[in-house]
């Protein structure tokens, strides 16, 4: 009876669109007010008069206390009468809930003007699509790295902004600035290096060959021919071009070209000023210094590895199948920076073609400004920037350096970095046009509205229905919109996470950052898929194909592909893959580098899936300990259940453990198991058990049924999925507020059987978008 | 000395320098251990010898159909796990003094490895005297050949004057070798150890019970019996049991400075760097074999080997690995250990391959750079060496 009171209570939690469980005054009543009340305040602490109002954060504080307090079980007190477990559940439960629906709530407060700062990926998307300017927000000292609330790193309310930011844009914006108009154009510049006459280089994992300079920064053509050699386990060579200073790939991919068929492989990279060469990505790194003395590094032909030294590296197999991904490569040519029509265009509309006529200074830099802040700027706002310009000429300085340090200005001013929405003199809730097709670019574009878009803006069409719909087609159909589908899974499936806990060498061998990347990438390229065939939402539960590289198929143990690159892929049921619960980022994600963690699976499940966050963990849990040597080898789950003997740990883990357990034949780095290795202990590794029964009892056998059970309920992840775009565009949590109308984007999705554009669409087209 | 009417009994008795301990052939696999028993028997004494390559030459002992006078003498190579004895302990070739009477055990030349040593000069037209079995499994002194097998030697008689020594055989005789009284040369020069000191001949008692070493003797004939110097004599076991533990220590020194050789078995190649070796370790000296097996620390090196055992430039020619298995096998056949260990790597060296040699350093020992004439430097040298070159007599 417990058991089935535990899976109702659960149930109710996932049925309930996050409805927020009733009081338990019962329970306060029971086992609190007898000593914290109006007769009696032990500790100075009443809880009666306790506010309910968990969006003051000061309330919000004392209920974390009193959660503390009972978790801990230092409430109540042990010499009291003591609730069951199920009555604490229902408590802890309840304070959790309304905790962080204040919290949501806090954060996704509007005042009359909120400001939404950009996240360093959007800065960089922004730059790119205003000048043609190729910025990477990620190397050292560029951009800080933007703070994340659950996978999303664009809520307004985590993005503040230090003295750090500030100075980092503005040393940001005189880097791109004078990259984009240069005192002396820079000359497209065209090179190369060749192999030695008659030879081949041969890159095996780590080495480097093809050196060549990139005197100015900018995008550049790389073009390099080769043959790439996959390994004897089916491995493809990854071709990557290395920047030597930052000791990183900039671009890469798998490549195949058998041994007499060299290929030419063109990059479209955007390269730093630097020196660069070309390197073999896949794992393995050889890296012994006096064994690549004695190894070759350029042949005519793979079969000469026969003749070598027996003590330089073992490169071939007995019978001639290389061991390692091999690259032989014939030559590399490159030519750049690269300077498009369209990006020259864009840019000699920015910059007065007669620097001494004022009136086209003001124009261009008019015209700069409009399209940085997305919207027109007034007279007033420019005139400083003017003036700025105006001092510098006046003390001295030439033209171009007072013009661009009016656009460094521009570019470093609040009104680009952030995003605008409401007025200071009149509150309203509806965005206007220019909000509207910011909001619009940002989401589907992580970058500024384009002309089209700004055009319908400046007209006051843009709220019009048949107008905005259309533009959101035309804007899907962009090819801006792979930023979209790159950066919105990334960030609801929380990817960044993959990797966070590098796995133990010694449990995984395998493990490598190809992998690694390609874990994330498998998910992105099934997002991608999914939104450019517009398939349904079911396809994220279960599906019988997905995307993947060679690299997955050997880790996922599957037949070797017979193409380089991602490519979507058929699957077989015993594949025991297919949707994103079981791509191995998610299960790496959810993992600790050493052991798979089925709470934490479960946690993301009921997040990512159901879109509820569990309660935290009580304080001081004690920790799995490894199994002691004495004793029979017990798998997670056994010590997990056996761990659950606190009641409060009993009545948490039993919402959230049964989404993990579902899991079970998965490791630490997502590889499927039959018997789960248990180091230490006795006798031999116990069998995976990946059983376990919904709240409302229906029974599962492993993950594949696990899948199917949440398929069949789909208006519910629906409403979640739609809870997380709208937490991606909008940049705020999603409060209680907004149920009603998520409910309602959700059911009109369905008549389409919830394909995504149309979910995208209809979520667009609702009133939770195109208000504030 | 034998009597002339005893000569014939004797050539019962004593076991020729040609024995078979079958009639048929046995050809060896180059990656298996040869069994013992199949070898053919040929004792004679070291005239040649090639220390860093572990090739030697010895004149088959005996006279029959001309071979003192013109027989060739029978180059050798050593195989990879031979297995050598000196004052009854485990030997490197080099430390046998030339001129060391030798009992040899022998096979055809692995398949394969038929060129190791190439067609031996026939000046005198005797090329029939040329024996074919040239890759030595054991090659052990008299000392050894003797104290192994438990056949006592005792002192029945000595004539200094005349220079003689005369020996009587007993306790378990060997198959093969001197299993009958002899009368061996004793010389002015004969080494003679008592109480681990270096005596007179006159201190030479009958019923003495002894140990020895042979070599040539000067009054050898084209066509009579053998003759023997007793070059070394030990009185006592204080003596000889000395002399069996400087050997001892000077080889585990040895081996401590060339690593242990083995053969891998089987080699598993990961494709993302490194494998796993299965090796099987050459019979050598049990303490080397522990310092191996108290290894903890991931760093057992490998160094590639010829089937000479020599190596590249071994203290950086290797890769360190871990052990992960280590298992045993009880009285395994000549040349093995009997010790089979699954070594983790995360580099594996191209000579890795299954069949092929490896030294095997344990963490504990010192790095020691080995002198130029002992490493291989070059794919034309290491092709060198693969052939023995014959001096020319």
């Amino acid at each position: 009876m417990p058991a089935l009171l535990r899976h109702f209570l659960f149930w109710l939690v996932l049925t309930s669109g996050g409805l927020l469980a009733k009081e338990p005054k019962a329970f306060f009543k029971t086992y609190c007010l007898r000593c914290h009340d109006a007769n009696k305040q032990k500790g100075d602490f009443r809880l009666d008069t306790l506010k309910r109002e968990f969006g003051v954060e000061t309330t919000a504080q004392m209920w974390v206390e009193v959660l503390f307090r009972i978790n801990s079980g230092e409430m109540p007190p042990k010499k009291e009468k003591q609730p069951t477990a199920i009555e604490l559940g229902e408590v802890a439960e309840w304070i959790s809930q309304n905790i962080e629906a204040g919290r949501a709530k806090r954060m996704a407060r509007r005042r009359r003007v909120a400001h939404y700062r950009l996240s360093r990926d959007e800065y960089a998307h922004t730059i790119h699509d205003l000048l043609g300017i190729h910025f990477d927000p990620r190397i050292p000292g560029a951009l800080n790295e933007d703070p994340r609330w659950h996978g999303f790193d664009r809520i307004g309310s985590m993005l503040s902004l230090s003295p750090s930011h500030v100075t980092r844009y503005l040393q940001a914006a005189e880097k791109i600035l004078i990259e984009a108009f240069p005192q002396r154009p820079a000359k497209l510049e065209k090179g190369g290096r060749k192999a030695p006459e008659g030879q081949r280089w041969m890159l095996f994992p780590g080495w480097r060959e093809g050196n060549f300079n990139a005197r100015e920064p900018g995008l550049y053509k790389v073009r390099v021919t080769l043959s790439a050699l996959p390994s004897f386990k089916g491995r493809m060579p990854r071709l990557s071009i290395w920047n030597n200073s930052l000791k990183k790939g900039v671009a890469g991919r798998d490549v195949f070209a058998m041994e007499d068929k060299s290929i030419t492989v063109e990059f479209e990279v955007a390269l730093a000023k630097g020196g660069y060469s070309l390197i073999n990505e896949t794992p393995g790194k050889l890296d012994d210094g006096h064994t690549l003395s004695h190894t070759p590094k350029s042949i005519s032909k793979l079969q000469e590895l026969n003749e070598q030294k027996p003590v330089g590296y073992k490169l071939l197999l007995d019978d001639g199948r290389p061991v390692f991904p091999l690259l032989l490569v014939d030559k590399v040519e490159y030519e750049g920076p690269i300077v498009s029509d369209a990006v020259r265009k864009k840019r000699n509309e920015l910059y007065p073609r007669n620097e001494k006529d004022p009136t086209e200074a003001r124009a261009c830099m008019e015209r700069f400004a409009s399209l940085a802040w997305r919207r027109p700027v007034k007279p007033s706002e420019l005139e400083r920037y003017l003036k700025l310009m105006q001092s510098e000429l006046a003390a001295g300085e030439e033209f171009r350096r007072a013009y661009l340090g009016a656009l460094t200005g521009i570019l470093s001013s609040k009104n680009f970095y952030y995003l605008v929405e409401g007025e200071p003199a009149k509150s309203r809730d509806q965005l206007n046009d220019w909000e509207l097709a910011t909001r619009l670019s940002y989401f589907l574009w992580s970058s500024m509205p384009d002309k089209a878009l700004a055009k319908v803006a400046s007209k006051g069409e843009l709220r019009r229905h048949e107008v905005l719909r259309s533009q959101v087609r035309r804007m899907l159909d962009d090819p801006k919109s792979d930023r979209f589908t790159d950066a919105f899974p990334r960030q609801w499936l929380q990817l960044h996470k993959v990797g966070m806990f590098p796995p133990d060498m010694d449990l995984y061998p395998d493990y490598d950052k190809w992998l690694e990347q390609s874990m994330s990438l498998e998910s992105t390229g099934f997002f991608h898929e999914v939104f450019e065939k517009n398939l349904s939402l079911r396809e994220f539960i279960a599906s019988d194909w997905t995307v993947m590289n060679s690299r997955l198929a050997l880790h996922y143990q599957m037949p070797a592909l017979k193409q380089a690159g991602f490519q979507r892929v058929q699957l077989q049921p015993q594949d025991h893959r297919g949707g994103v619960l079981t791509q191995a980022s998610v299960l790496m994600l959810t993992s600790d580098g050493t052991r798979h963690r089925p709470v934490h699976r479960g946690v993301w499940v009921s997040e990512a899936i159901f879109g509820r966050t569990p309660p935290p963990p009580p304080p001081n849990v004690e920790p799995l300990e490894p199994t002691p040597s004495d004793k029979p080898k017990a798998t997670i789950r056994q010590q997990l259940e056996a761990h659950s003997t606190h009641a409060t740990c009993a009545s948490c883990h039993a919402k959230i453990d049964p989404l993990g357990f579902a899991f079970d034949n998965f490791n630490a780095i997502g590889q499927w198991l039959t018997e789960e290795n248990v180091p230490g202990g006795q006798g031999s590794n116990p069998p995976v058990n990946a059983t376990g029964k919904l709240p409302d009892g229906r029974a599962y056998a492993g993950p594949d049924e696990f899948k199917q059970l949440l398929a069949h309920d789909l208006d519910r992840f629906a409403e979640a999925f739609v809870e997380q775009l709208a937490t991606f565009s909008l940049r705020r949590m999603m409060t209680v507020d907004d149920r009603a109308q998520i409910k309602a984007i959700t059911q009109a999705a369905k008549q389409d059987g919830y394909k995504l554009r149309t979910v995208i669409e209809r979520f667009v087209m609702s009133d939770l978008f195109v208000k504030r | 000395m034998l009597s002339v009417r005893l000569r014939p009994l004797a050539v019962a008795l004593y076991c020729t320098s040609f024995s078979f301990a079958t009639e048929e052939k046995f050809t060896t696999n180059p990656a298996a251990f040869a069994p013992l028993e199949k070898a053919r028997y040929l004792s004679g004494e070291l005239v040649y010898m090639d220390p860093v390559n572990r090739r030697g030459g010895i004149r088959i002992d005996g006279a029959e159909n001309g071979r003192y006078w013109a027989g060739p003498v029978h180059y050798f190579a050593l195989l990879p796990y031979a297995v050598i004895w000196r004052n009854g302990a485990r030997a490197a070739l080099r430390d046998m003094p030339l001129g060391t009477h030798l009992n040899g055990w022998f096979f055809l030349p692995p398949n394969g490895e038929e060129d190791t040593i190439p067609p031996i000069p026939d000046s005198l037209g005797y090329q029939k005297l040329i024996v074919p079995e040239n890759h030595a499994l054991m090659l052990k002194d008299d000392f050894s050949h003797y104290a192994r097998h438990s056949q006592i030697w005792k002192v029945k008689s000595v004539e200094i004057e005349k220079e003689k020594i005369h020996l009587e055989p007993s306790g378990k005789l060997v198959e093969q070798g001197i299993k009958i009284p002899f009368t061996f040369d004793l010389l002015a020069t004969t080494r003679v150890w008592r109480n681990k000191r270096w005596v007179d001949l006159t201190d030479i008692k009958p019923g003495t019970t002894v140990r020895f070493n042979l070599g040539w003797a000067q009054g050898g004939h084209y066509n009579t019996e053998r003759e023997f110097t007793v070059t070394e004599l030990w009185l006592d076991e204080a003596s000889w049991k000395a002399s069996t533990e400087l050997q001892r220590k000077k080889h585990v020194r040895f081996q401590r400075q060339r690593w242990t050789p083995g053969w891998i078995d089987e080699v598993e190649i990961f494709d993302f760097g490194g494998g796993r070796l299965t090796i099987t370790l050459f019979e050598v000296n049990r303490e080397v074999i522990e310092d191996l097996s108290r290894e903890r620390n991931d760093r057992i090196a490998v160094a590639c080997a010829e089937k000479t055992l020599r190596t590249w430039y071994h203290r950086g020619d290797r890769k360190f690995c871990k052990l992960e298995k280590w298992t045993e096998v009880k009285n395994p056949g000549a040349g093995s250990s009997g010790v089979q260990i699954t070594l983790r790597f995360k580099e594996l060296l191209k000579g890795y391959s299954p069949g092929t040699c490896v030294r095997v350093k344990a963490d504990s020992w010192k790095f020691v750079s080995m002198p130029p004439e002992e490493r291989i430097h070059s794919i034309e040298e290491q092709k060198h060496g693969q052939k023995m070159v014959l001096p020319i007599y």
